[in-house]
């Protein structure tokens, strides 16, 4: 495990450096995004280790992240067994005491078997594997993987699933636009939200979501492989980013992190809440 | 036991939007409508079928299928002839205490 002590050389401009921000990366049979994720969030300054699945010891970390592959080669259902690994007890248990969580793809699809993330994945309505950049509109830019996002804000990120068409009953569905729960949609390059630009079939073009307390959130594309300007995009940064500095943020002031309740998208740009009770989060810059 | 785990009425079912499409190009144009489900077989020892079968739908509940998108069905089946079953003591199927469940 290397400890980085702040942004590399060549990285002023980045935001507010939080290298003190510690992420676990877990680790499933099966898992192949898992040394992609510890690349991106070391190379971004923070502080990682790997977190085996039969591990339960989350207790040094700040933002648990489940990364993309095949957990127990999705048999019978993508995460369906992987939610009853021990590591997931832990991070449940990690989750409902306010730790950040984030799950990629796979990571997504396991949040979802476990209960922590609400909704379901279907086959992409292709039934094809897509492998290939899209388009995502920021619909809630006061989350703590959003926050360094502009609302609406159009980001470029890829995509690689088979099963990425999220589902969620009506009543579920309504509540999650209701509260602000969906983070981002698959759109076209200009913003818009349209069945063209939904590679998969998901209700409402829905490509992540957040639970009701915001501390967890799932996504189907992989920020993780948008922090290099060499291969393609950066604005996968601003998604890891906006969880570390959320992260110090929490560990700096935790009871006005819980005090303040959830963000919602009503909220607007730049609250938060720290906001609310009174300390300013550190300048990040939009 | 089997269980039967479908996917909901009203879930849109790709694969099976697929398979329909295929047996129609392969002829079949009286297919209206293909759903594609999971077959689940377990064997278990279990005091009685009743018992066994109790099991095996809270098998569905926790895990071989997700109530978000899936409904299942379980019954009991009769276990297929088997070698290996040679020792197994009393009938195979039927209510009786210790009795093997299939």
């Amino acid at each position: 495990m290397s400890r980085a002590e702040g942004p590399a050389p060549g990285r002023e401009g980045w935001g507010t450096p939080s290298a003190a921000a510690r992420f676990g990366v877990v680790v499933f049979p099966g898992s192949n995004c898992d040394a992609d994720c510890f690349w991106a969030l070391e190379h971004l300054g923070y502080r990682v280790r790997y977190v085996w699945h039969q591990d339960s010891d989350l207790e040094d970390l700040d933002c648990v992240v489940l990364p993309g592959g095949f957990a127990y080669g999705d048999h019978l259902r993508a995460g369906a067994i992987a939610r009853f690994s021990p590591v997931m007890q832990a991070v449940g248990r990690f989750a409902r005491d306010g730790g950040l969580v984030l799950g990629i793809c796979n990571g997504f699809q396991v949040l979802l078997e476990a209960g922590l993330l609400p909704g379901a994945m279907l086959a992409n309505s292709g039934l094809r594997f897509i492998c290939r950049y899209v388009f995502l509109r920021v619909e809630n830019a006061s989350t703590p993987f959003t926050r360094l996002c502009r609302p609406g804000q159009v980001l470029r990120i890829p995509i690689a699933h088979y099963q990425g068409n999220y589902y969620a009953g009506p009543a579920t569905l309504s509540e999650l636009e209701r509260r602000g729960q969906v983070v981002l949609r698959y759109c076209d390059e200009e913003g818009r939200v349209t069945p063209e630009s939904n590679p998969n079939g998901s209700l409402g073009g829905i490509a992540a979501v957040a639970n009701p307390g915001f501390n967890v959130m799932g996504l189907m594309p992989h920020p993780e492989r948008a922090c290099l300007a060499e291969l393609g995009s950066t604005d996968g940064r601003l998604i890891l980013m906006s969880a570390a500095e959320e992260a110090v943020r929490r560990r700096r002031a935790p009871q006005a992190a819980a005090a303040a309740g959830p963000p919602d998208a009503s909220a607007g740009a730049g609250a938060g809440p720290a906001g609310a009770a009174g300390t300013a989060p550190p300048g990040a810059g939009r | 036991m089997v269980a039967e785990v479908w996917l909901r009425r009203g879930v849109l079912d790709p694969q099976g939007q697929a398979v329909r499409g295929a047996l129609r190009a392969l002829g079949y144009e009286g297919v209206r409508d293909v759903r594609v489900g999971k077959l689940v077989e377990l064997r278990l020892c279990a005091p009685g079928r009743d018992a066994a079968e109790g099991q095996v739908r809270a098998m569905c509940s926790r895990l071989l299928a997700n109530p978000v998108l899936e409904d299942f069905r379980v019954a009991a089946v009769e276990p297929a002839e088997d070698a290996s079953d040679a020792g197994s003591a009393g009938s195979p199927a039927g209510p009786s205490a210790g009795g093997e469940a299939g």
